[in-house]
């Protein structure tokens, strides 16, 4: 019997070895994870908790002279880089502003000025297009006319919904940017949006090489990022210097008015006059683009009523391929 | 094949525009005879050309091209050389009214240019002109010659009644401008709006401007009025802004207030947040039943080994 009995102890000897090892591995996995979990939940729960209020005010002169009072827990000394000033004041938009477009499709004879603009602003490429300016004819018999079709920076956003990564986002005054720093060039949001105004960077953009230590700046999408999506900002940069969109201030035929909705004001990119805006999509039965979708869109259109110029073809065949 | 007659249908559908435009434009431009009349404020000398140049190439060469060379843009109507015959045969008032107020494709300068910038333009078109001689300036007609008149503005909230008095300082003497135009902005983001034509001071150099309804200001209703003399009554462009609460007060909303789909995830809508945290729980714990049942197992197994060990 002893005989025997001793394999049977040295089994449960090895045993007792092994469920030793396989607990003291089971016991790491659980720490590990554990560590790993909690720091996730600090972070997260500091992240968020930066968010809240603490209750104390305090008093800051803005940049712009304004007296502001922000909440303590808010204020973070700012020795910030220029790249980060940029992100973050262009993640936040104008506060008291609606940005608002209003383009005069009896004006349009398709220049091409606002284009040029716009392409030079932002580094396009020449055939890339932040406004795609259509040849329109609805039907046989009904009269041809430019339709210069920028980003329409709706109110709900369709390619903001489908971004996974919040690159594009919506922002309090108007605009829909997007952060060419967290795209990751899935293009959801070209597929999202119905007015086709999104445009991908296939290519290494123009000017790559001299505007490489340029501080990324987000309301102009310079420098522009290779297996991005680039797209009309409403030159959120020039509205920040109370000037005009680089498209608006190009137009040589008084085509573009640009205004706050907010201030019932449009300007008028050429002629600078300034109206009511209200009054001007009321008088000229101003019209938005699909509003049928339901994407609410910033940008209006008057109709294309006493055209003062024949409507031309052939003048940018180029660009047709 | 089909290129062709879409080719061929362009043509046809050009040369319909062409006639359209051309019979829109067939009548002349006419400008107004009392405009027409009008006269520079100032002799045309060699520096009010010097101006004019440097502003015809922002503002007109895009269109009408370096004068002498006819190379104007191939507009419809035709923008033509400022030295052609046509522009000679202007009056100075017309070339004015024309700047200002522009037609079609022409943009008006109004709020461009500047009344002085825009006799300095025409100076520079003139100087193009062979045999061109200027009308003598308007000065004398012009009661104001010379005298810059100042304002002051006051204004009633209950009553939305502006009042302007326009005087001219002399010897430390006010004495109120008769029939001076005064027109009225309010201050916008890009520009000011126009609230519409000039009023004239009454004997006393005083208006009573009623305020009109529906301009919107800030959210307590704030806005800037600018008060400005009109240049061409010949009085300076004196300019006075002021801070008056009689906009419609409205209220700012942030357009990423709201809970949307396309909203950063604290603004994601109830519901989605809800199936979303729901579904994630439910997943996990179920995980957990899982594993509890698992340990079960393991216990039970354990149980048995223990049973099965404990017998011999």
């Amino acid at each position: 019997m002893e005989e025997n009995d001793k394999p049977n102890e040295e089994q449960s000897e090895q045993d007792k070895k092994q469920s030793r090892r396989k607990f003291l591995r089971n016991v790491g996995i659980i720490t590990g994870g554990a560590v790993a979990g909690g720091a996730a939940m600090y972070t997260g729960i500091h992240y968020e908790g930066s968010k809240l209020p603490s209750g104390e005010r305090l008093k800051l002169l803005a940049q712009d002279g304004r007296l502001l009072e922000v909440d303590a827990h808010h204020v973070t000394e700012v020795h910030l880089p220029e790249s980060e000033l940029l992100m973050q004041q262009g993640r936040e938009g104008l506060p008291g502003h609606k940005w608002v477009m209003v383009v005069d499709l009896a004006k349009c004879r398709n220049a091409r000025k606002c284009i040029d603009a716009c392409q030079s602003a932002h580094h396009l490429r020449p055939e890339q297009y932040h406004i795609n300016t259509l040849q329109m004819q609805e039907s046989k018999k009904t009269a041809p006319y430019n339709l210069p079709k920028p980003c329409q920076h709706c109110d709900n956003p369709p390619c903001v919904s489908v971004c996974p990564v919040d690159a594009t986002f919506k922002r309090s005054d108007g605009p829909v940017l997007i952060d060419n720093e967290r795209c990751i060039g899935c293009r959801f949001c070209i597929a999202a949006c119905p007015y086709s105004a999104r445009v991908f960077q296939w290519f290494e953009p123009p000017l790559a090489e001299e505007s490489k230590d340029i501080p990324y700046n987000i309301e102009l999408n310079v420098p522009q990022k290779k297996g991005t999506i680039t797209k009309c900002l409403f030159s959120a940069d020039r509205l920040r210097e109370g000037k005009l969109p680089y498209c608006v201030s190009a137009c040589p035929n008084g085509v573009y008015w640009f205004g706050d909705e907010m201030e019932d004001a449009v300007t008028n990119g050429t002629t600078k006059e300034t109206v009511k805006f209200s009054e001007l999509l009321k008088q000229n039965a101003g019209y938005q683009l699909m509003p049928e979708l339901g994407t609410k869109p910033r940008v209006y259109y008057l109709p294309p009523k006493n055209r003062l110029f024949p409507f031309e073809d052939g003048d940018q065949e180029e660009h047709k391929g | 094949m089909k290129r062709l007659i879409s080719l061929t249908r362009l043509i046809l559908l050009i040369s319909l525009f062409h006639h359209i435009t051309i019979s829109l434009f067939a009548e002349d431009w006419i400008v107004p005879p009392d405009k027409a009349e009008k006269t520079a404020p100032f002799v045309f000398s060699k520096e009010s050309v010097e101006k004019g140049a440097e502003l015809f190439v922002k503002n007109c060469q895009s269109c009408h091209g370096d004068p002498t060379r006819g190379n104007f843009a191939k507009l419809d109507p035709t923008p033509e050389d400022p030295a052609s015959e046509k522009f000679k045969e202007l009056t100075d008032g017309e070339m004015f009214y024309k700047i200002t107020n522009g037609r079609g494709t022409m943009p008006q300068f109004k709020m461009i240019l500047s009344e002085d910038d825009r006799w300095d333009l025409i100076s520079y078109i003139r100087s193009f002109h062979s045999g061109y001689i200027q009308p003598e300036p308007e000065l004398t007609s012009m009661t104001g010659a010379g005298e810059r008149a100042s304002m002051t503005i006051l204004f009633d909230s209950l009553s939305k009644m502006v009042t302007i008095s326009v005087y001219t300082v002399k010897n430390d003497m006010k004495s109120p401008v008769k029939g001076a135009e005064v027109l009225f902005f309010v201050k916008r983001y890009f520009g000011n709006l126009s609230l519409g034509d000039a009023v004239r001071t009454n004997e006393e150099g005083i208006i009573s401007y009623p305020f009109p309804d529906g301009i919107a200001g800030d959210s307590t209703g704030q806005l800037t009025l600018i008060a400005q003399l009109n240049e061409s009554s010949g009085y300076g462009n004196a300019k006075k802004a002021i801070l008056v609460p009689l906009g419609v007060p409205t209220e700012w909303i942030s357009l990423t207030a709201p809970r949307a789909m396309w909203n950063i995830n604290f603004k994601a809508p109830v519901w989605l947040i809800l199936s979303y945290s729901l579904t994630v729980l439910g997943v996990l714990l179920a995980l957990v039943y899982i594993m509890l049942q698992i340990r079960k197992i393991f216990y039970l197994g354990s149980a048995v080994d223990d049973a099965k060990s404990d017998k011999p």
